[in-house]
């Protein structure tokens, strides 16, 4: 290396050095300047940290004459060491800011640059002391060090990669388009649920036809997730019911896991081609309307520092909960309906019947998931929906609005599915018990009501038509497949026999 | 460094407008600590905040609002009793945040409930025992509301859970003894035993 090529990497340091402190600086200004209300909410750890980043400063400081002196007179070796540093504090402030400091502000982040760089500088510190005294124990610390946040990095870019190639549910998040959403959860063409197989587009229904190919009679499309796909055979489906209640042709376009946002995706770019007479959105309560935050603002930092985005943190979290749910069920399969893979060739409704017999009696229904899975679930969502207006309803709104305007002159129309929680009077006590607060049972629906009166766009809210369903011996309507939140063969009756007459009127 | 560094109270303001919630909901809560008396366009914004669990200033934001709440009492009335769809949480921060406002929310309430918010009349009622002694005086003019013999019976009924804390008001029930309505002697009788031995046990409207 030349004398030249050695000066230059030796002003690697000093010139880190004024970058961490530039970045501190930054951050103690920024902290200042929103003191009022960062004091208000963070107490006196506010102050820990400003007097953090005034070490850091102090650190940054003291060390930078020295260096720049020795870096001037040729005494400091050059090598990779200060960029290594660098490195390890990058990725450790990183990692640290998934675990402890979520959800994710952008604002946070701001300030985290800031500790991340005195970080760097007080390592600065911390290494040249050590190299004096354990040099070998240095070189070892680096190593590790180094290797563990390389291992991270590269765990994380390698799983992000093979997501790319491979898409799963297991790997899906929130920043994923409504495109990439609806191709990952769309069931295969000719997946056999219940014994009947899904058309060629991976819709449980039968074929769908453009408007030329078609017979002359009208024609409904509803767009809708895991309630459209159903926890039922295809001939019991309130769509199949409907067809039969309305003598007329009803396209079922349901892709389980997803919301509003591939609604008005799917009407967009598949509905609409099908030239239906009526287009209606099957929202369900439970879930739509808490759009598992949309990244906003920020996008590009989310996907680094939210941690449901990174796969460091999301995998074990989601396998977790999924060894737990396997433990709690005796190691029967997580999640999965009652029958689903069974009775091949059942595809008319007396085969069915035949084939599963807990259609016709609630009683003899099995759980999806496990009573400690079921309940934490549903008070959650309950949190979500009943406690204030979901965070995310103005999302939903402009969704709906946007699959609206997709649908063009086609008329256009929302079906409110409520959660069981809402229709079943033991699972609100319990929800109640376990809440800790006031909750308002029917709010979701108020609110949606109020909204799509304003918008004049039509609604039919089953949450009175559930209700309506008479109890059973047991006092529990059975509308809802034992601890799985979908519907059952009497739920989706119920459902086509208040939509019949919806659609028609 | 901390002056030269502090924002205005319109940097505060331009900021309840961001894209980003979080911040939003910081801005409101700075304007609210620097700027109590013009802060008005902080209030629907920590309302909301109050709302996002997502962003996880809901305490912080409830905090704010009861120290905002002396300056505001009519608006939060206004909010209260015009939107019957706000959450419990909301509902819940808007009534302490009067109750926090002491006398100075009393005199506002009492006008409140002669007028549209009968409907939350229970809510208002609670805040007003909360509130305690310094709503006395302004019970005492509901007590003498014209004509309205439900209202003289409610705020008979909540003197008379103040129990000794209303003595101030035992002349104004004293006169009640005459009312011609049948419920506003009882509960003003009521009211009387209560602060003397025992407790009345009139309902309310």
């Amino acid at each position: 290396m030349s004398p030249l090529q050695e000066k230059k990497q030796a002003l690697v340091v000093p010139v880190l050095l004024v970058l961490a402190g530039f970045l501190s600086l930054r951050s103690l200004a920024l902290a200042l300047a929103w003191r009022v209300p960062l004091q208000f909410v963070h107490g006196l750890w506010f102050w820990i940290g400003i007097a953090g980043l005034l070490v850091s400063l102090a650190a940054i400081v003291v060390q930078f004459p020295k260096l720049w002196r020795a870096a001037a007179k040729g005494e400091v070796r050059p090598g990779a060491g200060p960029l290594r540093g660098l490195f390890v504090a990058a990725v450790t402030g990183w990692l640290l800011f998934l675990a402890f400091a979520q959800p994710f502000q952008s604002l946070h982040l701001q300030l985290a640059l800031g500790f991340c760089a005195g970080g760097f500088a007080m390592g600065l510190l911390l290494v040249r002391r050590l190299r004096r005294s354990h040099p070998r124990g240095l070189r070892a610390l680096d190593l590790l060090a180094f290797s563990l946040c390389a291992a991270a990095l590269v765990l994380e870019l390698g799983l992000r990669a093979w997501n790319s190639y491979s898409p799963s549910p297991l790997f899906s998040r929130v920043s994923a388009g409504p495109g990439e959403l609806v191709q990952r959860y769309r069931c295969a063409p000719g997946e056999v649920r219940f014994g009947f197989p899904c058309n060629s587009r991976g819709y449980y229904d039968g074929e769908f036809y453009a408007k030329a190919a078609r017979a002359q009679a009208p024609l409904w499309a509803v767009v809708g997730d895991s309630f459209c796909v159903g926890a039922v055979p295809h001939a019991f489906h309130f769509t199949t019911l409907c067809e039969e209640l309305l003598g007329a042709e009803i396209y079922n376009l349901g892709v389980a896991g997803i919301g509003p946002p591939e609604y008005a995706y799917l009407v967009a770019e598949e509905v609409a081609a099908l030239e239906p007479d009526q287009i209606v959105l099957a929202l369900f309560v439970g879930n739509d309307l808490t759009i598992s935050a949309e990244l906003g603002p920020r996008a590009s930092l989310r996907r680094w520092f939210q941690a449901e985005e990174v796969f460091l943190f999301l995998l074990p979290r989601r396998l977790t909960r999924i060894a737990r749910e396997r433990e709690r069920r005796g190691g029967l399969p997580v999640a999965a309906v009652q029958g689903q893979n069974e009775g091949q060739g059942a595809t008319s409704r007396e085969a069915a019947a035949a084939a599963f017999p807990w259609l016709l009696d609630p009683s003899l229904e099995q759980a999806s998931l496990s009573e400690p899975t079921f309940l934490d679930l549903e008070v959650q969502r309950a949190l979500e929906l009943c406690a204030h207006e979901p965070v995310s309803m103005d999302l939903a709104y402009a969704a709906l609005l946007e699959a609206r305007a997709a649908a063009g002159p086609v008329p256009f129309a929302v079906l409110l599915i409520p959660d069981e929680f809402q229709v079943e009077d033991d699972l609100w006590h319990q929800i109640e018990q376990r809440a800790g607060r006031t909750l308002q049972r029917d709010l979701p629906q108020k609110l949606l009501g109020v909204w799509l009166a304003e918008q004049g766009i039509d609604y039919l809210d089953l949450l009175p038509v559930l209700r309506a369903v008479p109890e059973l011996d047991d006092g529990q309507r059975h509308v809802y497949h034992l601890r799985d939140t979908h519907l059952n063969a009497r739920g989706n009756r119920a459902v086509a026999e208040a939509l019949a007459p919806f659609l028609s009127r | 460094m901390c002056a030269a560094c502090a924002r205005s109270d319109d940097e505060w303001r331009g900021d309840l407008k961001n894209p980003d919630p979080h911040v939003r909901g910081l801005a409101a809560i700075g304007l609210s600590l620097q700027a109590p008396r013009a802060a008005e366009a902080a209030l629907p914004v920590l309302l909301k905040t109050i709302d996002r669990s997502d962003v996880g200033l809901e305490r912080e934001a409830a905090r704010a609002l009861s120290l905002l709440a002396p300056e505001h009492v009519e608006w939060l009335l206004e909010e209260l009793v015009g939107n019957s769809l706000i959450s419990s949480d909301r509902r819940g921060a808007m009534l302490n945040a009067l109750v926090a406002s002491g006398a100075k929310a009393a005199g506002p309430i009492v006008v409140c409930l002669q007028g549209p918010g009968r409907d939350v009349a229970d809510q208002l009622g609670e805040v007003l025992l909360q509130i305690g002694a310094p709503a006395v005086p302004s019970l005492v003019q509901l007590l003498a509301s014209p004509d309205d013999f439900s209202l003289q019976n409610y705020a008979a009924f909540l003197l008379g859970k103040l129990g000794p804390r209303a003595r101030g008001a035992r002349p104004a029930l004293e006169e009640a003894l005459n009312s011609p309505d049948k419920g506003v002697r009882r509960a003003a009788r009521g009211a009387l035993q209560s602060m003397g031995r025992g407790r009345g046990a009139s309902k309310g409207p």
